[in-house]
């Protein structure tokens, strides 16, 4: 089970509105890259896990998205504070405003409803172990991206932080990848499934 | 590495922290309620009472709660992982 903790991973302290840059930025807590994506990814993949080690890298992994997606909505809902009509017009704002206000709502930055959809959990360690790779790569490069339009530093720093989390638990995720493969055939790590067939 | 748990003092635990829980839910509603604050002090002061017990028969909750000399958060069984 888990406990919730009072405070953010890493602090949000943002001054200045910018509904613009919160419709970009609110893709990293409901789009196809996002940190609801990542924790219900790996929480969701620990069960078939059958290497105990790898099962704690996926429930800290994804406890810890658990925790950006905290820091996530924290930074839209402080770009989105204090709006007024002309800034919510401005910043291309309103079609979400007309559905939520200025409520945090999981979504992409086109718009789209969260959906596990974007996510994988197959059964399989190699096949759920190089989606989760991958995912980080996306979210990573998702950042890269953000920090495009971000030249305020309120909010570089936190997407910053994120970023460098994304790298962190790329690396993570190789360690566990050796730790399942070192535990499998070396000549052909493929010849079973260690979650499902018997050997 | 696989450990054999205590059920009856995981049990106690997993009932300790029922009760915690849902009088700190009563209380976010009641943050005036002292009968209740009360309570819920009385249970964190049983819970900490129950907790080495609950460490050296079950294994850490947390891995903040780790104290051997080896990272026995990963030793087996996760929860959802029973005898059969």
């Amino acid at each position: 089970m888990w406990i919730y903790e009072k405070k953010l991973q890493f602090p949000v302290n943002i001054k200045t509105p910018n509904p613009a840059l919160a419709k970009l930025i609110i893709t990293q807590l409901g789009g196809p890259d996002g940190e609801m994506g990542a924790s219900t990814r790996y929480l969701s993949q620990r069960y078939s896990m059958p290497y105990s080690e790898v099962v704690g890298i996926l429930t800290d992994v994804g406890t810890e998205e658990l925790a950006h997606q905290e820091m996530v909505s924290a930074i839209v809902h402080q770009l989105t504070r204090n709006l007024t009509t002309d800034q919510i017009l401005d910043g291309g704002f309103a079609p979400y405003f007309v559905d939520h206000t200025t409520g945090i709502y999981p979504s992409s930055a086109t718009g789209e409803p969260f959906t596990a959809a974007t996510l994988q959990s197959t059964g399989d360690p190699i096949a759920d172990l190089s989606e989760d790779l991958a995912a980080e790569q996306k979210a990573r490069l998702t950042y890269d991206n953000i920090l495009r339009f971000c030249d305020d530093r309120d909010v570089a720093d936190p997407i910053r932080f994120l970023r460098e989390r994304e790298i962190v638990h790329f690396q993570r995720f190789g360690d566990g990848m050796r730790i399942v493969q070192d535990a499998l055939d070396y000549k052909n790590f493929y010849a079973y499934n260690p979650a499902f067939d018997k050997k | 590495m696989t450990r054999r748990i205590n059920k009856d003092v995981l049990k106690r635990m997993q009932q300790l922290d029922f009760a915690i829980w849902e009088t700190a839910l009563y209380l976010d509603g009641h943050p005036e309620n002292t009968q209740a604050l009360n309570y819920y002090k009385k249970l964190i002061a049983m819970r900490e009472d129950a907790k080495k017990d609950y460490e050296a028969n079950v294994g850490p909750a947390t891995h903040r709660d780790v104290k051997c000399d080896r990272w026995t958060w990963v030793d087996e069984p996760w929860p959802w992982q029973n005898e059969v």
